[in-house]
């Protein structure tokens, strides 16, 4: 299986205080990679430096250049005063997706009723939804999730699960982080505290 | 380019939708010419010494008070995450949504310049050049500003550090703007002063958008 993701002797710092200290990891087409680790311990920091928002103190992130990626963060990337549907489109803009895939990806998370409403309106749970479904618009073959299923309703952690194991069958992969528990088998679990990467 | 124009649409959108924020600075921008006048007991002919000045200072101060929302709301929201990781160049799209700003607040600007003016008592036949002079100015205080907005986007408090940081870059602006309408009031030929602010104008433009491009990388790291 081709890396879609590469790190060696990834070293990150927040403030003075190390967080990952020579952290070596790959992900291969059809994985999902779950990172875990009490509060702090920095997963989402490890999570934006995989991504390429944060420089590394030291070592290196290798990805494909064919290999797309969709970031999720902690915040849903939507602004208070535009409507799901006009942030989608310019997401799929950005990304070369036709406009007429934007309310197939709503559909999918089971916003599209939501298209036109203010996000700043929404709920924390809808608005987690309309940002995956911006992360599905994109197309990418890896996805990397801070806390997807953070104020996600029981039916939203199914959808997110179904998601997610139809991208890995499909040939991509995920790299995500989530306190609660993923219902799918064959996740690999990166626990940061302890260091190591095993296979649950 | 329909990835550029995406940005550049959204931008002019949010703009519209949310109109307030220009509108205050608009107030602002007519309480300034208003209250310069009223602390030094004009007459007619130091009125219009001191319009010119009155007017481009209010025109500063009031476009410093727009630039905070250029770039702050999408970085708190996540939308810049979204924007950095895209493969649009981190330039492009800094420019986008620099010009939409600055068709948005320069227009507003260019329309409310003349107003003030004649309050301030310039000459009829000086309003073009005001307008003009208005017109070329606010691309280089918005261009600028956008730089400025970039490096104190991750200050929590960033009015006053924006201010410190921009006033003495804004003084080239400041002379040449305020030189023009001058020039004009006295029935000089304005054209020189003109043609320097179209060259600051272009200057800033081209240097503004991969400066704050970087500045906006090093505010992620």
């Amino acid at each position: 299986m081709p890396a879609l993701l590469t790190c060696r002797g990834l070293t990150l710092r927040r403030g003075r205080k190390r967080l990952i200290d020579g952290l070596s990891v790959s992900v291969s087409a059809g994985e999902l990679l779950h990172v875990r680790g009490h509060n702090g311990v920095g997963k989402s920091t490890l999570l934006a430096a995989l991504a390429g928002l944060l420089t590394p103190e030291s070592g290196v992130v290798e990805r494909p250049a064919e290999v797309g990626l969709a970031w999720l963060g902690h915040t849903p990337g939507l602004g208070r005063f535009e409507t799901p549907s006009e942030a989608l489109q310019m997401r799929a803009a950005l990304h070369g997706q036709p406009r007429a895939a934007v309310a197939g990806a709503l559909q999918q998370l089971g916003v599209a009723h939501l298209a036109h409403r203010p996000v700043g309106q929404l709920s924390a749970g809808q608005q987690r939804r309309v940002a995956l479904a911006g992360t599905v618009l994109q197309a990418a073959t890896l996805w990397i999730l801070d806390e997807p299923l953070t104020a996600l309703d029981a039916e939203g952690v199914g959808v997110v699960s179904s998601l997610l194991d139809a991208h890995r069958r499909s040939g991509g992969a995920a790299i995500l982080t989530s306190h609660q528990a993923l219902e799918l088998p064959d996740v690999r679990e990166l626990d940061l505290a302890r260091g190591e990467a095993a296979t649950a | 380019m329909t990835a550029w124009a995406a940005v550049f649409r959204r931008e002019l959108r949010l703009l519209w939708r949310h109109r307030s924020s220009l509108s205050q600075p608009l107030v602002f921008f007519a309480l300034v010419c208003v209250l310069g006048p009223l602390g030094v007991d004009p007459g007619p002919t130091l009125l219009a010494a001191m319009a010119p000045a009155m007017l481009w200072l209010a025109l500063l101060l009031a476009s410093l008070l727009t630039l905070d929302r250029i770039l702050r709301a999408d970085v708190e929201s996540g939308v810049m995450d979204q924007l950095l990781l895209s493969p649009l160049p981190l330039w492009m799209t800094v420019l986008a949504k620099s010009l939409a700003h600055y068709l948005a607040v320069g227009g507003v600007f260019v329309l409310a310049a003349p107003v003030a003016a004649v309050v301030l008592g310039a000459p009829a036949g000086s309003l073009p050049v005001i307008c003009a002079s208005v017109a070329l100015g606010a691309l280089s205080l918005t261009m600028l500003g956008t730089v400025g907005a970039a490096l104190t986007v991750g200050q929590h408090n960033a009015g006053a550090l924006l201010a410190i940081l921009l006033l003495p870059l804004y003084v080239p602006v400041l002379i040449f703007g305020a030189g023009a309408i001058h020039a004009a009031g006295q029935g000089l030929p304005a054209a020189g002063p003109l043609y320097l602010l179209a060259a600051m104008a272009v200057l800033h433009l081209t240097i503004a958008p991969p400066a704050a491009a970087a500045a906006l990388r090093i505010a992620y790291d």
